[in-house]
């Protein structure tokens, strides 16, 4: 029987689940190692690529073949160069070769995929501020691991998780506070037993685990050289060293560790507060973030019923004390964290893919209701006059605010600026924040619709973006007078052609 | 019976006399009431404020009172104009007229200052007294001349159809004025004219390739990469012209930029001279327009460098531009060149706007939305800005937690 699934596609690790036969989550262990979750990281070699812990091995012989944290270059254009062992710039002129953050993130896919048979379809979580690029190469990559796949977001997953639990019956206003391996999204949705409906969401696509890790890392590099004089190359062995003190940490408050260096081995600790005072920036940020979904929730965390944890970092002990004091009260633990997002996109796809459930999984989830929010600002680009300046300035005008709830449909008109002028720009913005500047947001779309001749300023030019639940959003820009207009579809599945895809893809998948 | 007839004579004589001194008073009294109708009449208090969008600005308010009845028909526009009028000695003549930087506030063919707004009219109407028609928000009017000046304002009651034109009406719309007012002000503008700017224009596009140079040579050396910015906005400046008066302009400022970069390399340039005549002679545009200049200039070598920061920071408070607008065009070149420093004298509280006399919650605030601000941008397409973003972000949170947030 062909399955659904739910994917987390991580910066750090990975998981699937798929809904049992009752109906419950159940994340699939590796076939190799009954692991639960998987490492992102890929070793690419000349004719094969490996995926998980067993890649790190490979960075230890062949750095420059093995990819870390995907994820995060997801939405630029960018390729992974095993000569240079990082990714860098396309540079369309010379073609050169390389692998895109699609094509690495596939191979993580087709990874996952093989946990089970049959899989049909997918649901792949991604951060909450997962920008359209970055969405549609998430896209791209499930193409390319031939699964056909729909996105949700983690913090929204992490919810439905919570909210499916047995015996538990959240209710109010609930604050997911999801710090993975390389992101961090904080998100407000008020819950009535299974019904869901998403409030506003914060993140930082620059915030986990692996920052964590780097800290680690150059408090051993500062007490290495200050002991020895020498500087310790920063490889992954040492981030793995960084990584390791760091979950000791999270139940020590000190550890010691001997650290091979180029003068030799040194014996290095390091304490908690040592290693919280070296995150403090990070934890300043998500303090931040944590203000500004409270205020764009028009509300003050004595309105937040519960907080839940996801994502691995929130381990890290220094986590609960900071929601504790910013929440004035403690965040819930009950779950496994690193597998909440799974699950959750496990049950989001049984609630997508309905006819393919048993009885039994359909009654599971038949309370489950859900509610999402558009995540961006979106717009076009319009001339103001500026009369502080007095010139006439093309800013960035917002049609769908952040936050609004989907589906939307939202209308604007405009008008032409000079007599006989032929033709207006299209252009589709996309944006965190709240932006006129042009310069600071994102034109994830141009274009150009041509107008009738000779007529004078003033003609009405109506833009229409309709956003559905799915993420798909239509423009239409209208001229009134004439009925000419310009329609699009932007959409995550907008995709880029396999060929065009796979292209030195051509790996037997360990 | 006769008797009775002459009693019915005098009953009717009487009740005539009566009604007629009835009628003679009632006419009396229509007329001193309609004597007393004060004819239709414009006033300005030009130091009024209004009130847009939650925001409190200094305005002219236009007071109308008196006739503004339409006999022909039961719509009215009314219309109003306002020209400088201090270099003309008959009121009933106009000067040049006040502009607008705003389309709301003028007419639909041209930049001129007018307020045009159609409402129900019934022959005889009147305003009894004064009262503020509307405002015109004193920063969208671009004005002639600086300094004091002797303004006029036009008031006009017309028929609905009307179409106010560069400050005036065509010919074919003269029948359709109904009522017509007119009253004189006087009123100091701080700023640079329109009439002034094309007056000061060789000047101040001189200054500013000055103090550009200044800007460029600010680090210790010029660039030619700062030197092209230049060349090319006085290449825009110049092909604005017509054909013949672009050449000569060209060969001006071939000339100017050569001996001002000889200035300019032996350190010679006096700046606060500059800014100071620059200060006298630009308008509100040249002055940002400059500031833009200098700020591609900046930025021309990939670079924001702390003496190029301190620079343009004192041009920006000398030439008194809003410091809003300073900061949004700052954080354009922040957010796009590869290296910054910033100026000793502007520390990082400077760059984001705190001020002293905040209080800390104010503070934590403030960098909290610089940070919502500069972390949408470490996700921006163009790398550069995402890597300038995410040193944003890090100043930002270094701040809060110096004050403890």
């Amino acid at each position: 029987m062909e399955k659904i699934v739910g994917i987390d596609l991580g910066t750090t690790f990975s998981a699937i689940a798929i809904l049992d036969d009752l109906g419950n989550p159940e994340v699939l262990p590796s076939i190799e190692n009954n692991n639960r979750i998987t490492r992102s990281v890929v070793y690419i070699g000349k004719d094969k690529a490996i995926v998980g812990s067993k890649a790190i091995d490979a960075a230890i012989t062949e750095p420059n073949r093995v990819v870390f944290r995907a994820k995060l270059e997801m939405q630029n254009d960018v390729v992974f160069s095993t000569k240079e062992g990082k990714f860098i710039k396309v540079d369309k002129k010379k073609q050169a070769g390389g692998y895109t953050p699609s094509q690495i993130s596939s191979l993580i896919l087709s990874k996952l995929k093989g946990y089970t048979s049959e899989v049909k379809k997918v649901i792949i979580t991604t951060p909450a501020l997962f920008a359209q690029a970055a969405r549609s190469a998430t896209l791209d990559a499930a193409k390319l691991a031939k699964l056909d796949a729909e996105l949700i977001n983690e913090p929204t997953a992490a919810v439905l998780h919570y909210a499916n639990l047995p015996g538990v019956k959240l209710g109010g206003r609930v604050l997911v506070f999801d710090l993975g391996g390389g992101t961090f999204d904080v998100t407000i949705a008020n819950v009535n037993g299974k019904k869901i409906d998403v409030i506003t969401s914060a993140g930082d696509q620059h915030l986990g685990g692996e920052d964590f890790d780097q800290k680690i890392v150059e408090i051993i590099d500062k007490k290495y050289q200050k002991a020895k004089g020498g500087n310790l190359d920063k490889d992954i062995k040492l981030r793995q060293t960084a990584e390791k003190i760091k979950k000791i940490l999270s139940t020590k408050s000190k550890v010691e560790e001997i650290i091979d260096g180029p003068k030799g081995p040194h014996k290095i600790e390091i304490s908690r507060e040592e290693f919280e005072e070296s995150i403090s920036t990070y934890i300043e940020k998500i303090k931040m973030l944590m203000e500004e979904a409270l205020e764009k929730a028009k509300c003050k965390p004595s309105n937040i019923t519960q907080t839940l944890l996801v994502g691995g970092s929130t381990r890290v002990p220094l986590m609960v004390k900071i929601i504790t004091s910013v929440m004035k009260k403690a965040p819930i633990k009950g779950v496994n964290v690193d597998e909440a997002v799974a699950c959750g996109a496990a049950i989001y796809a049984g609630l997508q893919n309905q006819s393919s459930l048993n009885t039994a999984q359909k009654k599971a989830i038949s309370q489950v209701t859900l509610n999402d929010v558009c995540n961006f600002y979106f717009g076009t680009l319009a001339v103001v006059k500026n009369t502080e300046k007095d010139s006439a300035d093309l800013i960035n005008a917002i049609l769908i605010p952040r936050d609004t709830k989907l589906p939307c449909s939202k209308t604007e008109t405009f008008v032409t600026i000079e007599d006989g002028q032929d033709r207006v720009d299209c252009s589709v913005t996309q944006s965190a924040g709240e932006e006129t500047d042009r310069d600071f947001v994102n034109i994830i779309k141009e274009g150009e619709l041509p107008l009738p001749k000779g007529r004078p300023k003033g003609q009405e030019i109506k833009v229409t973006f309709s956003y559905d639940k799915s993420g798909a959003m239509h423009c239409k820009f209208q001229d009134v007078k004439s009925g000419k207009n310009m329609e699009f579809d932007l959409r995550p599945k907008e995709l880029k052609s396999t060929d065009e895809l796979s292209k030195n893809l051509d790996f037997k998948i360990e | 019976m006769e008797g009775f007839f002459w009693f019915v004579i005098f009953i009717l004589f009487v009740r005539w006399i009566v009604n007629t001194s009835r009628d003679r008073s009632t006419v009396k009294k229509y007329q001193e009431h309609l004597d007393s109708i004060p004819e239709f009449t414009v006033s300005i208090d030009k130091n009024a404020s209004m009130n847009l969008k939650s925001k409190n600005l200094k305005s002219f308010a236009v007071k109308l009172k008196g006739y503004c009845g339409n006999p022909y028909g039961n719509e009215i526009k009314i219309i109003l104009f306002a020209y400088d009028n201090t270099d003309i000695d008959d009121d009933t003549e106009n000067g040049p007229p006040l502009l607008s930087a705003h389309e709301a506030f003028s007419d639909s063919h041209s930049r001129c200052l007018c307020i045009q707004q159609k409402g129900p009219s019934e022959e005889g109407q009147y305003w009894p007294k004064f009262f503020t028609f509307f405002h015109i928000p004193k920063e969208i009017i671009i004005h002639p001349h600086k300094g004091k000046r002797k303004l006029k304002f036009l008031a006009f009651i017309a028929q609905p159809d009307v179409d106010p034109k560069y400050g005036g009406f065509s010919k074919t719309d003269y029948d359709k004025i109904i009522h017509a007012s007119r009253t004189i002000i006087e009123y100091n503008f701080t700023e640079v004219g329109y009439k002034d700017m094309i007056e000061n224009q060789d000047e101040v596009q001189d200054l500013t390739i000055q103090l550009a140079m200044g800007m460029a040579a600010s680090d210790g050396h010029l660039d030619q990469k700062e030197l092209d910015i230049l060349k090319k906005w006085v290449q825009n400046e110049a092909d604005l012209l017509e054909k013949k008066a672009a050449k000569k302009r060209k060969q001006h400022f071939s000339k100017f930029i050569k001996e001002t970069y000889q200035i300019a390399q032996n350190k010679e340039l006096p700046i606060s001279k500059i800014v100071k005549q620059f200060n006298e002679m630009a308008t509100k545009s040249q002055k940002y327009e400059a500031i833009q200049l200098l700020l591609d200039t900046a930025s021309a070598d990939d670079k924001f460098t702390a003496e190029e920061d301190k620079f343009i920071n004192q041009i920006a408070k000398n030439t008194s531009i809003k410091l809003k607008e300073f900061k949004e065009m700052k954080n354009k070149i922040i957010a796009s060149v590869g290296k910054i420093e910033i100026s000793e004298e502007e520390s990082p509280e400077e760059m984001f706007g705190i001020k002293e006399s905040m209080s800390n919650a104010e503070k934590c605030k403030l960098l909290r939305k610089e940070y919502a601000k500069w972390n949408a941008q470490t996700t921006h397409k163009d790398a550069k800005r995402r890597e300038r973003a995410k040193e944003m972000v890090d100043t930002i949170a270094n701040l809060r937690k110096q004050y403890n947030c």
